[in-house]
């Protein structure tokens, strides 16, 4: 169990999988694209950290994806320093570590976006209250309750994390029999990232910089 | 002699995300838009997205008029008609002018990940689910996967992907003329948009 304070770990970019130089040879490295960039992963152990830090998917609906979690599953697939790893990985911009509720996740929020993966297969059912998100014809990659499903469909419209949040509460508040905290643009944004693991894990979603961050980082 | 025109293909635009089977209900959204479809109707917008038989041609709407036809989804034509006005469906000749107008309004979004080459064919590049590759695309292609939907629209995409190969110093017209690597996308696009590894949007995010 991670402790109550430990920040949640998020990571950044679009999975662009490995790159092999030569026929036969071993990946040369892993490239992510965030924002205008390929940043590139040049070993397996990085790489797959970053994987891990997406999360597991039958783990992240109970447990908060710290970096403690990271560093227990990372052991349980033999990766002894994930530690190192992640901290590359938070030096490079490839990962954030931050406590939602905080002017550091607010700034997060405010210069990066979500954008959105698969399908929405709607409510499924074997299991009433849950959403699903796959492709059609295999099971839902990620099972998630009506409010991260409806962030899933829209949150990616929008410029930034944070005004998305902004036009989650807004729709939220319109909805008949609103949840009178629902509204409440700071409390969607916290409970944005804080099950964000649940759409990270199962590919159906992934960050990214905001394109105005993305464009000036261009040059 | 002169070869036939390339024939008009049919393109699905918008993303599934929700489905209320019970009530008979398929969402598509394009944009900040939602699309309510029946079955009948998100049938043949299914089959826009490619062949059943996943052997490649050109996707035309008599090939989709036969599909439909062949399992029983009555009135095609016209519900395909119906789609093209909502604008959930698109026509246009790969190489021809309405290829350019059709990548001028809609964006290339990706659906899945880059699954990279591989040791044996490192020439080719996958894009699917990690284990569950669903497409195998060209360098040039891979390259549009990773980038395209980083701009306004699928045209402009090209005309960056055409510059950045002139600025490299790659020869093949193939990738250094933007309607021609266009073409050779739309040529091959439903062999991604079939099994879902791309989709098409209006939507340009704010900057």
């Amino acid at each position: 169990m991670s402790s109550a304070g430990e920040p949640i770990v998020l990571p950044l970019g679009h999975e662009m999988g490995p790159f092999h130089q030569h026929r036969d040879a071993p990946p040369a490295y892993w490239v992510v694209r965030l924002g205008w960039d390929s940043p590139l992963l040049h070993d397996q152990a990085t790489a797959d950290v970053w994987a891990l830090a997406h999360g597991l998917p039958d783990q992240v609906a109970s447990t908060p994806w710290t970096r403690s979690a990271i560093r227990r599953v990372a052991q349980e697939a033999g990766i002894t320093d994930s530690d190192a790893a992640l901290d590359h990985l938070l030096e490079r911009g490839l990962a954030v570590e931050l406590t939602p509720g905080t002017a550091a996740a607010a700034e997060f929020a405010a210069t990066h976006r979500v954008q959105s993966l698969l399908l929405g297969l709607g409510e499924l059912p074997d299991r009433p209250g849950a959403d699903g998100i796959g492709l059609l014809g295999m099971p839902a990659l990620a099972q998630v309750p009506a409010r991260t499903y409806e962030g899933w469909q829209w949150a990616h419209l929008w410029p930034t994390i944070a005004e998305a949040a902004v036009g989650l509460a807004e729709m939220a508040a319109q909805a008949p029999g609103h949840d009178p905290a629902e509204p409440d643009p700071g409390a969607v944004l916290d409970r944005f990232l804080r099950e964000l693991h649940t759409l990270l894990s199962g590919h159906a979603v992934y960050l990214d910089r905001s394109l105005a961050v993305a464009d000036a980082a261009r040059g | 002699m002169t070869s036939a025109p390339p024939p008009l293909q049919v393109y699905p635009i918008g993303q599934l995300i929700g489905v209320r089977a019970v009530v008979d209900q398929f969402d598509v959204r394009i944009g900040a838009e939602l699309h309510s479809l029946t079955s009948a109707e998100f049938g043949v917008w299914a089959m826009a997205h490619g062949p059943a038989d996943h052997v490649a041609r050109p996707w035309t709407p008599a090939e989709l008029v036969a599909q439909a036809a062949a399992v029983g989804l009555p009135e095609a034509p016209q519900r395909l008609a119906r789609l093209q006005e909502q604008g959930l469906v698109a026509l246009a000749a790969p190489g021809t002018a309405s290829a350019q107008e059709l990548a001028t309004r809609v964006r290339m979004v990706p659906l899945v990940l880059g699954l990279g080459n591989s040791a044996q064919a490192p020439d080719a590049y996958s894009v699917g689910l990690p284990g569950r590759p669903l497409a195998v695309l060209s360098a040039a292609a891979y390259d549009l996967f990773e980038w395209a939907h980083m701009e306004t629209s699928l045209w402009r995409a090209c005309e960056g992907a055409a510059a950045t190969a002139v600025r490299v110093g790659i020869q093949d017209t193939t990738a250094t003329d933007p309607a021609a690597l266009l073409g050779s996308l739309l040529g091959d696009l439903h062999r991604l948009l079939t099994p879902n590894a791309v989709y098409l949007d209006t939507w340009a995010v704010v900057r």
